[in-house]
């Protein structure tokens, strides 16, 4: 019988190779042609490789306890977001802000933001119940 | 949150390995609770308490209702 750790290891095997998997993939989509040539072709083709990416992390992600989930949400909120900031400014400081590294990592905090917002909006509407 | 974690897994003769596996967690997971590092979840608390078929409060003590 597959014990629970053997599960978790395989789950998390899945997702590591689903990830370096999504990454070769990718990057073979964007050398298609010049950058910008193919958009509407290869941005659809990235995302797709993306969500076929999370999906293959939902089992492991299952698999894990409360502990060790809160262990990744708290790490990955005030860590990820430290790191990215941390980034941010470095390029901001060296190369100012209307510089296109600068507004490329700024443009990833927007995003990270605005998708930030829309997950909220839709946890806090999936946990409301009837008013009594 | 204090708990009687580790005096029920002894009774049984259990590592906090063996005890994980049972309950399909990690064992640091064991281990922090145990430690009272860590507040399991009102499922996690209620899996422990079937697993060692007692109530959740004589397992995880409620600090609302200690003094009583």
């Amino acid at each position: 019988m597959t014990t629970y750790r053997n599960k978790l290891r395989i789950a998390a095997g899945l997702a590591l190779a689903a990830a370096l998997a999504g990454g070769i993939i990718g990057g073979r989509l964007v050398r298609l042609g010049e950058p910008g040539e193919h958009f509407w072709l290869v941005y659809p083709a990235l995302l797709a490789v993306c969500a076929i990416a999370f999906a293959a992390c939902i089992p492991w992600w299952r698999k894990l306890d409360d502990m060790q989930k809160a262990g990744h949400l708290v790490s990955w909120y005030w860590g990820g977001l430290a790191g990215a900031l941390a980034v941010v400014m470095a390029f901001v400081a060296a190369t100012g802000v209307h510089s296109d590294l600068s507004k490329g990592a700024l443009f990833t905090i927007v995003g990270q933001a605005v998708a930030f917002l829309l997950f909220f909006a839709g946890w806090q509407a999936w946990h409301r119940g009837p008013l009594a | 949150m204090r708990n009687r974690l580790r005096d029920l897994r002894h009774e049984r003769g259990l590592s906090q390995a063996e005890l994980a596996e049972a309950v399909e967690v990690s064992r640091q997971t064991i281990i922090a609770m145990e430690a009272d590092k860590y507040d399991p979840s009102l499922p996690m608390a209620y899996r422990l308490a079937a697993f060692f078929d007692v109530a959740a409060e004589d397992l995880f003590f409620n600090p609302w209702r200690e003094g009583r």
